[in-house]
Protein backbone atom coordinates (compact mmCIF):
# COMPACT_ATOMS: atom_id res chain seq x y z
CA UNK A 1 0.00 0.00 0.00
CA UNK A 2 1.48 3.39 -1.55
CA UNK A 3 0.17 5.98 0.66
CA UNK A 4 0.94 9.93 -0.34
CA UNK A 5 0.12 12.81 2.35
CA UNK A 6 0.08 16.20 0.29
CA UNK A 7 0.18 19.19 2.83
CA UNK A 8 1.69 18.78 6.19
CA UNK A 9 -0.08 21.61 8.27
CA UNK A 10 -3.12 21.60 10.71
CA UNK A 11 -4.59 18.81 9.28
CA UNK A 12 -2.00 16.73 8.38
CA UNK A 13 -0.23 17.09 12.03
CA UNK A 14 -3.32 15.14 13.23
CA UNK A 15 -3.99 12.83 10.43
CA UNK A 16 -0.46 11.56 9.65
CA UNK A 17 0.21 10.20 13.28
CA UNK A 18 -3.51 8.24 13.58
CA UNK A 19 -3.20 6.70 10.09
CA UNK A 20 0.70 5.29 11.04
CA UNK A 21 -0.81 4.43 14.29
CA UNK A 22 -3.52 2.57 12.70
CA UNK A 23 -1.33 0.91 9.72
CA UNK A 24 1.77 0.17 11.95
CA UNK A 25 -0.74 -2.13 14.26
CA UNK A 26 -3.76 -3.17 12.11
CA UNK A 27 -1.90 -4.77 9.40
CA UNK A 28 1.46 -5.19 11.36
CA UNK A 29 3.53 -8.05 8.96
CA UNK A 30 0.23 -8.37 6.80
CA UNK A 31 1.49 -6.01 4.02
CA UNK A 32 3.88 -3.28 2.98
CA UNK A 33 2.74 -0.20 4.29
CA UNK A 34 4.55 3.26 2.48
CA UNK A 35 4.02 6.56 3.15
CA UNK A 36 5.53 9.68 1.83
CA UNK A 37 5.25 13.24 3.10
CA UNK A 38 4.70 15.80 0.75
CA UNK A 39 5.34 19.92 1.73
CA UNK A 40 7.52 22.52 0.83
CA UNK A 41 6.52 24.57 4.08
CA UNK A 42 8.76 25.08 6.61
CA UNK A 43 7.20 24.65 10.24
CA UNK A 44 7.00 28.45 12.10
CA UNK A 45 6.27 28.82 15.51
CA UNK A 46 2.92 30.81 15.09
CA UNK A 47 1.18 27.73 13.88
CA UNK A 48 2.23 25.82 17.35
CA UNK A 49 -1.07 25.82 18.71
CA UNK A 50 -2.60 23.67 15.98
CA UNK A 51 0.89 22.06 14.36
CA UNK A 52 2.94 19.50 16.61
CA UNK A 53 6.71 19.77 15.16
CA UNK A 54 9.65 18.61 17.60
CA UNK A 55 11.54 20.68 15.82
CA UNK A 56 12.75 23.24 13.15
CA UNK A 57 12.84 23.37 9.14
CA UNK A 58 10.71 21.78 6.13
CA UNK A 59 7.55 19.78 7.46
CA UNK A 60 7.67 16.83 5.73
CA UNK A 61 11.42 15.59 6.66
CA UNK A 62 11.29 17.14 10.44
CA UNK A 63 7.80 15.26 10.64
CA UNK A 64 9.20 11.73 8.74
CA UNK A 65 11.74 11.58 11.41
CA UNK A 66 9.37 12.18 14.08
CA UNK A 67 7.34 9.08 12.76
CA UNK A 68 9.65 7.02 11.87
CA UNK A 69 11.12 6.58 15.25
CA UNK A 70 7.79 6.12 16.48
CA UNK A 71 6.12 3.25 13.64
CA UNK A 72 9.26 1.47 12.23
CA UNK A 73 7.46 -0.96 10.77
CA UNK A 74 6.34 1.93 8.63
CA UNK A 75 8.50 2.71 5.45
CA UNK A 76 8.68 6.84 5.70
CA UNK A 77 10.09 9.56 3.00
CA UNK A 78 9.08 12.80 2.56
CA UNK A 79 9.55 15.01 -0.78
CA UNK A 80 10.17 18.82 0.78
CA UNK A 81 8.41 20.36 -2.18
CA UNK A 82 5.34 21.70 -3.35
CA UNK A 83 3.34 19.78 -5.54
CA UNK A 84 3.51 21.36 -9.03
CA UNK A 85 2.88 20.29 -12.66
CA UNK A 86 6.26 20.14 -12.63
CA UNK A 87 7.13 16.90 -10.51
CA UNK A 88 3.57 15.76 -9.76
CA UNK A 89 4.35 12.36 -12.03
CA UNK A 90 7.31 11.81 -9.50
CA UNK A 91 5.02 12.35 -6.66
CA UNK A 92 1.52 10.33 -7.57
CA UNK A 93 1.82 7.06 -9.07
CA UNK A 94 -0.89 4.54 -10.40
CA UNK A 95 -2.74 2.75 -7.27
CA UNK A 96 -1.75 5.42 -4.98
CA UNK A 97 -4.12 6.56 -1.64
CA UNK A 98 -4.04 10.21 -2.40
CA UNK A 99 -4.78 12.17 1.02
CA UNK A 100 -5.04 15.86 -0.39
CA UNK A 101 -4.82 18.45 2.59
CA UNK A 102 -3.66 21.95 1.45
CA UNK A 103 -4.62 25.31 1.46
CA UNK A 104 -5.68 26.12 -1.80
CA UNK A 105 -7.80 25.07 -4.72
CA UNK A 106 -5.31 25.56 -7.43
CA UNK A 107 -3.54 22.18 -6.03
CA UNK A 108 -6.71 21.00 -5.62
CA UNK A 109 -7.36 21.05 -9.41
CA UNK A 110 -3.73 20.46 -10.49
CA UNK A 111 -4.20 16.74 -8.35
CA UNK A 112 -8.19 16.18 -9.09
CA UNK A 113 -7.27 16.28 -12.78
CA UNK A 114 -4.01 14.53 -12.73
CA UNK A 115 -5.79 11.66 -10.66
CA UNK A 116 -8.25 11.33 -13.14
CA UNK A 117 -6.21 10.80 -15.69
CA UNK A 118 -4.55 7.49 -13.77
CA UNK A 119 -6.20 3.75 -14.38
CA UNK A 120 -6.18 3.35 -10.46
CA UNK A 121 -6.21 5.96 -7.47
CA UNK A 122 -8.11 7.28 -4.78
CA UNK A 123 -7.77 11.12 -3.30
CA UNK A 124 -9.11 12.06 -0.11
CA UNK A 125 -9.13 15.85 -0.02
CA UNK A 126 -10.02 18.11 2.91
CA UNK A 127 -10.39 21.37 3.81
CA UNK A 128 -12.15 23.66 6.08
CA UNK A 129 -12.85 27.78 6.87
CA UNK A 130 -12.98 28.47 10.22
CA UNK A 131 -15.69 26.19 11.72
CA UNK A 132 -17.25 24.64 9.28
CA UNK A 133 -15.48 21.97 6.39
CA UNK A 134 -15.71 19.66 3.65
CA UNK A 135 -13.82 16.52 2.65
CA UNK A 136 -14.41 14.93 -1.06
CA UNK A 137 -13.28 11.25 -2.16
CA UNK A 138 -12.48 10.71 -5.40
CA UNK A 139 -12.08 7.06 -6.51
CA UNK A 140 -10.67 5.47 -9.81
CA UNK A 141 -10.49 1.73 -10.63
CA UNK A 142 -9.95 0.12 -13.88
CA UNK A 143 -9.40 2.99 -15.61
CA UNK A 144 -13.59 3.48 -14.50
CA UNK A 145 -14.72 6.71 -12.41
CA UNK A 146 -16.48 4.97 -9.23
CA UNK A 147 -16.87 8.83 -7.96
CA UNK A 148 -16.76 12.38 -9.36
CA UNK A 149 -13.67 14.35 -9.29
CA UNK A 150 -12.70 17.00 -6.76
CA UNK A 151 -13.86 19.89 -9.30
CA UNK A 152 -17.32 18.26 -10.60
CA UNK A 153 -19.90 20.02 -8.64
CA UNK A 154 -17.10 22.60 -7.71
CA UNK A 155 -16.72 26.19 -10.05
CA UNK A 156 -14.64 27.34 -7.25
CA UNK A 157 -12.09 24.35 -8.11
CA UNK A 158 -12.66 24.07 -11.71
CA UNK A 159 -11.34 27.51 -12.46
CA UNK A 160 -9.49 28.54 -9.03
CA UNK A 161 -9.26 32.52 -7.99
CA UNK A 162 -5.79 31.71 -5.93
CA UNK A 163 -2.44 30.25 -6.52
CA UNK A 164 -0.66 27.15 -5.41
CA UNK A 165 2.35 27.75 -2.62
CA UNK A 166 4.49 26.61 -5.65
CA UNK A 167 3.92 29.95 -7.38
CA UNK A 168 3.92 32.28 -4.52
CA UNK A 169 6.46 34.55 -4.67
CA UNK A 170 7.61 35.65 -1.33
CA UNK A 171 7.08 34.41 2.29
CA UNK A 172 4.92 37.24 3.08
CA UNK A 173 2.43 36.08 0.66
CA UNK A 174 2.44 32.65 1.31
CA UNK A 175 1.79 33.52 5.22
CA UNK A 176 -1.22 36.53 4.29
CA UNK A 177 -2.57 33.59 2.19
CA UNK A 178 -4.17 31.94 4.98
CA UNK A 179 -6.26 32.86 7.42
CA UNK A 180 -7.35 31.81 10.88
CA UNK A 181 -7.93 28.32 11.98
CA UNK A 182 -9.33 26.55 14.39
CA UNK A 183 -8.05 22.86 15.70
CA UNK A 184 -10.77 21.13 16.68
CA UNK A 185 -11.88 22.19 12.76
CA UNK A 186 -8.40 20.73 11.45
CA UNK A 187 -9.11 17.47 13.91
CA UNK A 188 -12.84 17.06 11.85
CA UNK A 189 -11.41 17.40 8.72
CA UNK A 190 -8.92 14.47 9.53
CA UNK A 191 -11.30 12.35 11.28
CA UNK A 192 -13.95 12.25 8.05
CA UNK A 193 -10.69 11.87 5.48
CA UNK A 194 -9.66 8.26 7.46
CA UNK A 195 -13.15 7.34 7.95
CA UNK A 196 -13.19 7.47 4.27
CA UNK A 197 -10.03 6.10 4.08
CA UNK A 198 -11.31 3.36 6.36
CA UNK A 199 -14.37 2.65 4.33
CA UNK A 200 -12.90 2.46 1.02
CA UNK A 201 -10.13 -0.01 2.95
CA UNK A 202 -12.79 -2.12 4.34
CA UNK A 203 -15.65 -1.82 1.59
CA UNK A 204 -13.22 -1.59 -1.52
CA UNK A 205 -15.82 1.48 -2.87
CA UNK A 206 -15.52 5.09 -1.68
CA UNK A 207 -18.29 5.78 1.18
CA UNK A 208 -19.56 9.53 -0.43
CA UNK A 209 -18.41 11.63 -2.81
CA UNK A 210 -18.45 14.85 -0.52
CA UNK A 211 -19.36 15.18 3.26
CA UNK A 212 -20.25 19.41 4.54
CA UNK A 213 -19.41 19.65 8.25
CA UNK A 214 -19.84 22.55 10.54
CA UNK A 215 -18.69 22.31 14.19
CA UNK A 216 -20.65 25.39 15.66
CA UNK A 217 -24.13 23.25 14.43
CA UNK A 218 -22.60 20.12 15.36
CA UNK A 219 -24.32 19.03 11.81
CA UNK A 220 -22.90 16.95 9.07
CA UNK A 221 -24.57 16.58 5.41
CA UNK A 222 -23.50 14.57 3.09
CA UNK A 223 -24.01 15.35 -0.56
CA UNK A 224 -24.86 12.13 -2.85
CA UNK A 225 -24.24 13.07 -6.60
CA UNK A 226 -25.41 11.59 -10.17
CA UNK A 227 -25.00 12.15 -13.66
CA UNK A 228 -26.15 15.07 -14.65
CA UNK A 229 -29.91 14.40 -15.68
CA UNK A 230 -31.88 15.45 -18.65
CA UNK A 231 -33.11 19.15 -17.75
CA UNK A 232 -37.08 19.62 -17.79
CA UNK A 233 -36.17 23.83 -19.58
CA UNK A 234 -39.38 25.97 -20.32
CA UNK B 1 -49.05 25.75 -6.32
CA UNK B 2 -46.39 23.08 -5.28
CA UNK B 3 -44.10 22.57 -2.92
CA UNK B 4 -40.35 21.70 -2.99
CA UNK B 5 -37.40 21.69 -0.17
CA UNK B 6 -34.42 24.46 -0.56
CA UNK B 7 -31.11 22.93 1.14
CA UNK B 8 -27.86 24.88 1.63
CA UNK B 9 -24.94 23.72 3.52
CA UNK B 10 -26.40 22.59 7.06
CA UNK B 11 -28.97 24.87 6.84
CA UNK B 12 -32.46 23.37 8.29
CA UNK B 13 -34.01 22.69 4.82
CA UNK B 14 -36.49 25.62 3.58
CA UNK B 15 -39.99 23.88 2.64
CA UNK B 16 -41.05 26.40 0.02
CA UNK B 17 -44.14 27.03 -1.51
CA UNK B 18 -43.36 28.00 -5.38
CA UNK B 19 -45.26 29.04 -8.21
CA UNK B 20 -45.68 26.02 -11.10
CA UNK B 21 -43.11 27.05 -13.95
CA UNK B 22 -40.55 28.02 -11.07
CA UNK B 23 -36.39 27.55 -12.23
CA UNK B 24 -33.91 26.61 -10.00
CA UNK B 25 -32.33 30.41 -11.13
CA UNK B 26 -35.72 32.02 -9.95
CA UNK B 27 -35.45 29.99 -6.64
CA UNK B 28 -32.02 30.86 -6.60
CA UNK B 29 -32.69 34.46 -6.59
CA UNK B 30 -35.70 34.19 -3.79
CA UNK B 31 -33.41 32.11 -1.64
CA UNK B 32 -30.34 33.97 -1.57
CA UNK B 33 -30.00 36.35 0.77
CA UNK B 34 -31.98 34.15 3.51
CA UNK B 35 -29.62 30.86 3.20
CA UNK B 36 -26.84 32.92 2.34
CA UNK B 37 -26.12 31.38 -0.99
CA UNK B 38 -23.15 31.87 -2.31
CA UNK B 39 -22.59 32.94 -6.12
CA UNK B 40 -21.85 30.35 -8.50
CA UNK B 41 -22.84 27.47 -6.29
CA UNK B 42 -24.02 24.18 -8.81
CA UNK B 43 -27.76 23.37 -7.44
CA UNK B 44 -28.24 19.56 -7.67
CA UNK B 45 -31.90 18.13 -7.30
CA UNK B 46 -31.45 13.86 -6.57
CA UNK B 47 -28.29 14.32 -6.40
CA UNK B 48 -27.62 15.39 -10.46
CA UNK B 49 -26.95 18.83 -11.29
CA UNK B 50 -29.62 20.94 -13.39
CA UNK B 51 -29.20 24.00 -14.36
CA UNK B 52 -30.90 27.34 -13.20
CA UNK B 53 -33.61 26.78 -16.09
CA UNK B 54 -34.34 23.51 -15.03
CA UNK B 55 -38.23 23.46 -13.96
CA UNK B 56 -38.74 22.32 -10.44
CA UNK B 57 -41.44 19.84 -9.99
CA UNK B 58 -43.82 19.31 -7.14
CA UNK B 59 -41.88 17.60 -4.24
CA UNK B 60 -37.85 18.32 -5.77
CA UNK B 61 -35.33 18.79 -3.52
CA UNK B 62 -33.18 21.47 -4.76
CA UNK B 63 -29.77 21.66 -3.02
CA UNK B 64 -26.97 24.64 -3.82
CA UNK B 65 -23.82 22.99 -3.28
CA UNK B 66 -21.60 24.99 -0.61
CA UNK B 67 -18.09 25.48 -1.88
CA UNK B 68 -15.31 23.13 -0.85
CA UNK B 69 -13.69 24.40 2.49
CA UNK B 70 -10.69 25.92 1.42
CA UNK B 71 -8.63 26.88 4.91
CA UNK B 72 -9.74 29.90 6.46
CA UNK B 73 -9.03 32.09 3.23
CA UNK B 74 -12.41 34.13 3.57
CA UNK B 75 -12.35 34.38 7.27
CA UNK B 76 -8.51 35.22 6.84
CA UNK B 77 -9.84 38.43 4.64
CA UNK B 78 -12.20 39.19 7.59
CA UNK B 79 -9.74 39.24 10.26
CA UNK B 80 -7.55 41.62 8.42
CA UNK B 81 -9.95 43.92 8.04
CA UNK B 82 -9.82 43.77 11.83
CA UNK B 83 -13.22 42.02 12.00
CA UNK B 84 -12.73 38.91 14.47
CA UNK B 85 -16.57 36.40 14.15
CA UNK B 86 -17.84 36.69 17.55
CA UNK B 87 -17.66 33.64 18.37
CA UNK B 88 -13.31 33.33 17.78
CA UNK B 89 -11.68 32.89 21.11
Amino acid sequence: MNIKCIGIGGVGCLLISVLCRFLAFQSAGKQRISITLIDGDGFEPKNKERQSFKGQGNKAEVKEEELKEEFPQILLSSVPEFIDRFNIENIIKEGDIVFLMVDNHKTRKLVSEYCCRLRDIVLISGGCELTDGTVQVYVRSENQDRSFSLTHVHPEIESPADRSPAEMVSCDELSASSGPQLLFTNLTVAAFMLNAFYVIWIKQKPPYNEVYFDIMEAKTRVIEIKERREERKK
Amino acid sequence: MKRIKVIYGINPHHNADVVDEMTVGQIRARYREVLQIQDGAVAIIGGEPVGDDYVTKDGDSVEFVKQAGKKGWLLGLLAINGRQPSYAP
